[in-house]
């Protein structure tokens, strides 16, 4: 898998890491430098923060992509404005997934120039053809990227990352709530929060159909 | 005749035919969760199958890396699981489309 030694999308300076997230003081405050060899431990939590990081890469991928397809109409207008609020939110994850993977000895996998998302499309959870279906794939991802941090983040090893990663968790569930409060606005019938648990079990319900 | 029936007597004529160990192996099964594929590497013989297994909440993919030539599971939802058959010797590099940071490997010998 290839790496690069630089990230574009990450500062250097720890000091702006630490400001934006726990990440990576996490994992500095435990003295997991990176001149240390990974340990055992320490590298079943890098496999998790580099998908985690892979992860944000594709949504930053994805947002980018879907917002050269929106149109000029409110709808498209206010998907848009969504879609690059959410895209720096995980602009900033990545930042922070990134120091606390180099904190742990580790080199961030280099952002790919596309991500396969026709798995999504082919499940009918979104398109690329109209505002509305890029949204569906947003809300998708979104949703799946919940259930990811749910599942991965729980079973960190490092208990000072693992609390750090829990703080990303709820903002990913924010954009899946903002993604449905847009579609409420033009269909009522479809709440911004409907159901009372977000898990594997209710994936269905979160998730739009084209 | 139905389908268990039809397993029954797949079965009973594996074994009134003396048909070797390797044929009553269970397929080598490669459970996914916490992003990784465990285990990493498996090693099965020509026409033996492999189980993905997705125990992660979120969903994965077993896909072949560029320019190994097997086929893939497709999406794997949160429980679900896929078995691919391997014919031909050789190394098949695999990862999810999803995270592409997770990579496994099929070796057949």
């Amino acid at each position: 898998m290839p790496h690069s030694k630089t990230d574009p999308e990450v500062t250097p300076s720890r000091r702006t890491v630490l400001a934006t997230g726990l990440l990576a003081g996490a994992a500095g405050a435990l003295g997991l430098v990176a001149a240390d060899p990974v340990r055992g431990a320490d590298r079943a939590d890098l496999a998790i923060l580099q998908a985690a990081h892979d992860l944000e890469s594709q949504a930053i991928w994805a947002y980018g992509a879907a917002a050269g397809k929106l149109s000029s109409t409110d709808v498209g207008r206010t998907v848009l404005a969504l879609a690059l609020r959410n895209q720096e939110d995980h602009k900033k994850h990545r930042t922070a997934l990134a120091e606390a993977i180099r904190d742990l000895g580790g080199t961030p996998a280099a952002p790919k120039p596309t991500y396969d998302l026709s798995a999504y499309l082919k499940a009918g959870e979104g398109g690329l053809d109209s505002d509305a279906n890029i949204a569906k794939l947003a809300l998708a991802l979104e949703v799946d990227a919940v259930l990811a941090y749910q599942a991965a983040f729980g079973k960190l090893r490092t208990p000072a990352i693992q609390a750090a990663a829990a703080t990303i968790l709820p903002v990913e569930s924010g954009h899946v709530t903002a993604i449905r409060a847009v579609f409420h606005t033009l269909v009522p019938a479809v709440e911004a929060v409907p159901a009372a648990f977000l898990s594997a079990a209710t994936r269905e319900v979160w998730v739009l159909r084209v | 005749m139905r389908p268990f029936l039809s397993v029954v007597v797949f079965l009973s004529a594996v074994v009134a035919l003396g048909c070797p160990s390797a044929a009553w192996a269970a397929p080598a099964t490669v459970i996914i969760e916490s992003f990784q594929f465990s285990p990493g590497e498996v090693v099965v013989r020509p026409g033996e199958a492999v189980t993905f297994i997705n125990r992660d909440a979120a969903p994965h993919t077993v896909s072949p890396a560029p320019g190994a030539k097997s086929a893939g599971t497709g999406r794997l939802l949160s429980g679900e699981r896929r078995t691919v058959v391997f014919d031909r010797q050789g190394s098949y590099p695999y990862f999810c489309e999803f995270h592409t940071t997770m990579t496994g490997k099929v070796v057949v010998r």
